[in-house]
């Protein structure tokens, strides 16, 4: 049963963890596995750039899949794990920001930017009022524009 | 003495850039043809200096002159010449001198290929041009200077991170700063107008093509820039959204809108305000990319405030160049006319949308990469804003984007023909209903997300080419006809169509890259076959190779389907033993549907090797949809359009005899 | 001189600068001459439009009208003509002066002219010696090779070469350098015997004809025998199958030779793996050969001669009595004393010596260590283990010699396969060494030549146990 477990744990103890994700640690059950990796893509590896620990080789990335999958063996749900690991390490490991008070703004963001974007363009094309007509020309200006217009043609 | 030539190269193109941000100035008030002209020589100078301590300081990469700190620092006698060259700006200040060369490239082009922008608005352009030259002139001279000299140089360098060299990598820090500091030309062009306090059709046109070039090379750098995350990173993955990203993705987003927005004014002398803000705001978010990225306040705020010489800098330089054109920005917008008016459904509406909705989208991606730093500094709180925050936030407000790209080219200018306009979406969305149906017919139902996605790239490139038929009269006259209509379509037409379907695919591709992406990470016995999705994948063999500064074990991956052969594969794993750093090739072959492709891990303790084979579906599209948009912008740029205005009056007047 | 020429290019640079400024007269355009040119094109464009039937006739004519509205717009703003301006020669002066002091004085603040290039290859001499002080032997060697071209007929210079490359193994270079050194040596034989050993090291140890040729010049032209050419000559011989010449030099170098000459290990090692070979009895060519080489050689250890070693003790009582400061005496009758089980006899012996020699410290040393030997391991000699590490080549050594030994088997049966014997030889050690593939192969080469006669076949596989099915 904690196969896995062990041989990542003598993964996590060789100098050149080769890859995001041994073999060694997977879970045997497809559907278990795919959870496991769902999970997976929602924490952050905490030493790279934004990268989840789906997706990285470092050792505490390697570290993190072992807990979520421990944690899954302890029949957690998903938001259980999620919730476990962000305990233990802080909200830095989750990629998806919680939507608690002091991420407000960040969350707001998206509705925000875009209830203003549209009522700024409503109230653009509402301030401008159709102009009483194209400031008439009299023919004699558009005379003149052509002359300036066609004024190429007359040269060499 | 070539390093110190350098150094007084860049030092003189300083003092050219000095002299060039007022002197033109000066010329301008005081009508002074000879000031106003000194802005096109002082271009050149600048931008010569900075060319040849570029030159310098490759050539001392080149023959490894380690009595340059930066040359110690970041090269290494072993390494293969291509990577000697290209580690000059693999590196803080080589990239940041990297920088200036192509804002002072693009100062020299405008004194030369600019020549149909009268005198009188060039001058202020390179003027504003050099000022920016002189904030970041002095920061690589004072700050993080690449000609610093050490007497009793090492006997080899420290070398260069393994995972930078890579042919990917590195083109790919060019192109992005050809997009990246191009966008200053669109910043100067806008404060030379709020300065000369006149934004007409005429300068929408004089700063289009510059916006057209910086746009081109931002698309085609990002696109490098995700090709070789997802070749060399070695999991198939393309785009992280980590902050890096992000600070060229926002230029891009913005950079989009101002190319859009300029041909309103270009067309009806509207939205002229509007406008300006967008080139300013754009080179803002280029300042700022500059910034998040060289300050090193990404990795860590703590290392920022504590060598914080560097960011406070940028910082400084940003403020200035930023809240100085805001302020004028303020001062003069009341005194701009607006020009013709527009209904609001019309292609001046349409494309007014669009903006919203990309500046939108911008600031979503502006908050996602800033509040954790923000938040970090007010609360001290750390959190992550990753994938699954834009992807709820972006991607919804992008796809809208993108619907409204394709209904845009229906409507006309000024008023749209509603009833016209009505049909030709309906017929898109109907072709685009049946297609997706024959979709899902095939592939079964996504998942609703990607459901969108399909639906929103499906129905941009349908409506993009019956906006094509429609033009060149496809169905109404005979087939010639139409043909050589569009052979005669103008460049920028091309443009047009070509860059909506160059996204059209791209998002095609990355919505089958999300949803038929299949992977296997196993451990393999030689000769045992692993099946993926529908092919076998067969580790046939590894071998030792040496390579010019590493050592590989390359395998050969055999992929079958159905026991028929169809490719060879050959995944690699590097190991650098001058930086003690493994590497990662990934074994990849492209077809027309998607890419094959598999990594090599690390021998298994029991026999066999780790090993990662995936089938990524849409992936090639991606990449072909970033070249047909670069390739968009180009022919745009070629636009016959673009090149008239070439005073005539001059050469009659210099035909006049002296007085 | 940098500052000569960082003055020159600011100048240039100046003069640039200052170029518009130094122009008789200029004039630029209108502003608005450009501006209607873009309007014009507008114009035409939309008419282009017009024409391809785009738009409609009432389009085109509010689009012409809001062109033509723009173009009076700027016509009337037109500014009030040209900008010009003539030569200007202080603000160009200016312009000169400001690049050159600028520059320059920004120049001596930030720069460093008194650090001249240093690209790598420039340095190589420097990076060389450096490496080579810290013992890195590759610089070493590339320095003296360098010392080669600039002076090919410096023997000492191509001999140290050949000795660095030796050092680190690459034979076939110590080859090269030494040709050159026994050129510059006039053949001198100790320098050609070297060179010889070269050449056989970068064959894979196996003594190659020419390196032969050289080691037996060498024999024949110096006076005293040159001990290396004699060893490696005996070595040539036992990879020419002449087992019993090989065995024959060999057992005459290690008569001429005291034990603590250096080949002598060498040697004896291979007198002893030789032997086991032969399966001959190694005591025929080492007469002194321990009992460790002796079980080594596949002989049997003899039970030590009681009776003779009773008769010496006698012989050695009677001397030491005569003469009691023979030291050697003393130490060799304990000895015996010791092998016959005499301990205490032995230990009697010893202080008896010791009561001889006691002003002489270094004897008396001696004596205490054999006594602490006596009180310790009863038997064994202190350095018989170092002797038989020194013996024992490495595993690599010694299959090197063997494969030479068998490879040049196989070569001569391809020239003469009419030899049972030495097929049976042949297929015997490839079975030995573990290559039963090899041993198959050479079986079948046999069967094939001796297909026509059946008996040589069988007993080849009766001798060999190969070829059964």
């Amino acid at each position: 049963m904690l196969k896995f477990l062990c041989s990542a744990l003598v993964a996590l103890t060789l100098a050149t963890p080769a890859f995001s994700i041994n073999p060694g640690e997977m879970f045997e059950d497809p559907a278990q596995e795919a959870r496991a990796r769902e999970i997976g893509r929602q924490l952050r590896c905490m030493v790279c750039q934004n990268q989840s620990i789906f997706d990285s080789n470092a050792g505490l990335a390697n570290d993190l899949r072992v807990l979520v999958r421990e944690r899954m063996l302890e029949g957690d749900t998903d938001d259980e794990v999620l919730s476990y690991v962000a305990d233990r390490y802080g909200d830095y490991v989750l990629l998806e920001p919680t939507k608690s008070a002091k991420n407000a703004i960040l969350w707001l963001t998206p509705a925000g930017a875009l209830i203003f974007g549209l009522l700024g363009f409503a109230l653009y094309i509402r301030q401008r009022k159709e102009p009483q007509a194209v400031e008439a020309l009299t023919d004699a200006d558009r005379a003149a524009a052509k002359h300036l217009l066609k004024q190429r043609d007359s040269k060499p | 003495m070539y390093a110190e030539i350098g150094h007084f190269a860049l030092i003189l193109a300083l003092v050219a850039a000095v002299l060039q941000s007022v002197i033109p100035i000066w010329g301008v008030r005081a009508e002074n043809a000879a000031a106003m002209r000194f802005a096109d020589n002082a271009a050149q100078i600048q931008f010569l200096g900075v060319a040849v301590a570029f030159a310098m300081l490759t050539r001392a990469y080149v023959v490894s002159d380690f009595s340059l700190v930066n040359v110690a620092m970041n090269s290494h006698s072993a390494k293969p010449m291509l990577y000697k060259v290209t580690g000059v700006w693999a590196n803080h200040e080589g990239s940041m001198l990297l920088w200036v060369l192509i804002l002072t490239l693009f100062g020299v082009l405008i004194s030369i290929f600019g020549r149909s922008v009268p005198v009188t608005m060039r001058s202020v352009v390179l003027a504003v041009q050099a000022m920016i030259g002189v904030a970041f002139l002095l920061f690589i001279l004072l700050t993080s200077n690449p000609f610093d000299r050490l007497p009793n140089p090492p006997l080899d360098g420290q070398g260069m991170n393994p995972l930078l060299q890579d042919i990917g990598v590195a083109l790919h820090p060019p192109l992005l700063y050809l997009g990246y500091v191009g966008f200053s030309t669109a910043f100067s062009f806008a404060v030379a107008a709020l300065v000369r306090g006149q934004v007409d059709p005429s300068w929408a046109r004089w700063m289009r093509p510059w916006v057209l070039l910086a746009w081109a090379g931002l698309t085609a750098g990002i696109a490098l820039g995700s090709w070789w995350a997802y070749y060399e990173l070695g999991w198939g993955g393309f785009w992280f959204w980590d902050p890096v990203e992000n600070a060229s993705f926002m230029p891009w987003l913005l950079g989009t809108a101002l190319l859009h927005s300029a041909i309103v004014v270009e067309k009806r002398a509207s939205l002229l305000a509007w406008t300006i803000l967008l080139a300013i705001l754009t080179f803002a978010l280029s300042l700022i990319g500059t910034f998040l990225v060289r300050s090193g306040i990404l990795s860590s705020v703590h290392a920022f405030a504590n060598d914080p010489e560097r960011g406070v800098f940028i910082l400084l330089i940003l403020c200035i160049a930023i809240g100085g054109a805001l302020t004028l920005f303020a001062a003069r917008t009341n005194k701009l006319t607006e020009g013709g008016y527009f209904a609001m459904v019309s292609r001046e509406g349409g494309l007014l949308l669009n903006n919203v909705l990309l500046s939108a989208a911008t600031a979503i991606v502006f908050v996602g990469t800033l509040y954790p730093l923000a938040l970090e500094l007010v609360t001290g709180d750390k959190i992550t804003v990753g994938a699954p925050y834009f992807n709820q936030a972006f991607l919804p407000v992008f796809g809208f984007a993108m619907m409204f790209a394709a209904i845009g080219p229906f409507l006309s200018w000024k008023r749209a023909n509603k009833t016209r306009a009505a049909r030709l979406t309906t017929l898109a969305a109907v072709t685009t209903a049946t297609l997706g149906v024959v979709i899902i017919a095939i592939f079964g139902v996504p998942d609703v997300v990607s459901l969108f996605g399909i639906a929103v790239a499906l129905f941009l490139a349908v409506a993009t080419l019956i906006d094509l038929g429609q033009r060149i009269g496809i169905g109404k006259s005979p087939f010639a006809t139409s043909l050589r209509r569009m052979v005669g379509l103008p460049r920028s037409a091309w443009g047009l169509y070509l860059g909506h379907l160059g996204l059209a695919i791209a998002a095609a591709g990355v919505v089958a890259a999300g949803l038929w992406k299949v992977e296997e990470i196993q451990v393999t016995q030689i000769g045992t076959p692993v099946s993926v999705g529908a092919y076998e994948f067969t580790l046939t063999g590894v071998e030792s190779a040496k390579g010019p500064n590493y050592q590989s074990s390359l395998a050969t991956v055999t992929v079958t389907r159905g026991g028929d052969f169809v490719t060879n594969l050959h995944p690699e794993r590097r190991w650098y033993p001058v930086e003690k750093k493994p590497t990662t090739e990934a074994g990849i072959v492209t077809v027309w549907h998607g890419d094959y492709y598999a990594v090599l891990g690390d021998p298994a303790a029991a026999g066999g090797f780790v090993t990662r084979y995936y089938y990524n579906p849409g992936v090639p599209w991606m990449w072909l949809g970033a070249v047909i948009m670069t390739l968009a912008g180009l022919i745009s740029l070629a636009d016959r359009r673009l090149r008239v205005g070439v005073p005539s009056a001059q050469r009659r007047l210099a035909a006049q005899p002296a007085e | 001189m940098i500052w000569a020429v960082l003055s020159l290019i600011a100048l240039l640079a100046a003069l640039w600068l200052a170029l518009p400024f130094l122009r008789k007269r200029q004039m630029e355009t209108l502003e608005s001459d450009s501006i209607l040119s873009v309007y014009r094109d507008q114009a035409e464009e939309v008419e282009r439009d017009l024409e391809s039937g785009m738009i409609t006739e009432a389009e085109f004519d509010a689009a012409q009208a809001e062109i033509e509205a723009r173009t009076l717009k700027a016509a009337r703003r037109m500014d009030s003509g040209l900008s010009v301006s003539g030569q200007m020669p202080v603000m160009a002066g200016s312009i000169i002066a400001f690049t050159l002091a600028a520059g320059l004085a920004a120049y001596s603040q930030l720069g460093r002219p008194q650090i001249p290039d240093m690209a790598l290859a420039d340095r190589k001499e420097e990076v060389l010696i450096r490496r080579a002080e810290g013992g890195d032997i590759k610089s070493r060697i590339t320095l003296l090779e360098e010392a080669t071209e600039e002076t090919p007929d410096d023997f000492d210079t191509w001999w140290m070469l050949a000795r660095s490359y030796a050092s680190i193994e690459e034979h076939a270079g110590a080859a090269e350098a030494y040709k050159h050194a026994a050129r510059l040596s006039n053949d001198n034989p100790g320098v050609l015997s070297a060179y010889a050993e070269a050449l056989t090291q970068a064959n894979g140890n196996k003594v190659p004809p020419a390196a032969r040729i050289v080691f037996e010049q060498v024999l024949r032209e110096s006076e005293v025998p040159d001990p290396r050419a004699r060893y490696y000559v005996a070595l040539a011989k036992a990879q020419a199958q002449d087992f019993d010449g090989a065995l024959h030099d060999w057992a005459m170098l290690a008569a001429d030779s005291k034990p603590s000459d250096p080949w002598m290990g060498m040697v004896r090692r291979d007198i002893v793996n030789m032997v086991k070979f032969t399966e001959g009895d190694v005591l025929n060519y080492l007469p002194n050969a321990s009992d460790e080489e002796i079980i080594a050689s596949g002989g049997e250890v003899k039970p030590p001669d009681t009776g003779a070693m009773a008769a010496r003790i006698v012989d050695l009582q009677i001397a030491l009595d005569a003469d009691p400061k023979n030291w050697e005496g003393w130490m060799e009758m304990a000895e015996l004393q010791a092998v016959l089980g005499m301990t205490d006899a032995a230990r009697a012996t010893i202080e008896t010596g010791k009561s001889h020699f006691e002003a002489a410290p270094f004897v008396l040393q001696q004596f205490d260590t054999a006594l602490a030997i006596l009180d310790g391991e009863e038997r064994r000699g202190p350095d018989a283990e170092d002797i038989a590490s020194a013996q024992e080549m490495t595993a690599e050594e010694q299959a090197d010699m063997v494969d030479g030994m068998v490879a040049g088997l196989a070569l001569r049966l391809e020239e003469d396969p009419d030899d049972v014997a030495g097929w049976v030889m042949l297929i015997r050690s490839y079975d030995v060494m573990g290559r039963a593939d090899r041993a198959e192969a050479a079986y079948d080469t046999a069967a094939n030549f001796f297909a026509d006669r059946p008996e040589d076949l069988r007993a080849i596989r009766l001798e060999t146990g190969y070829g059964a099915n």
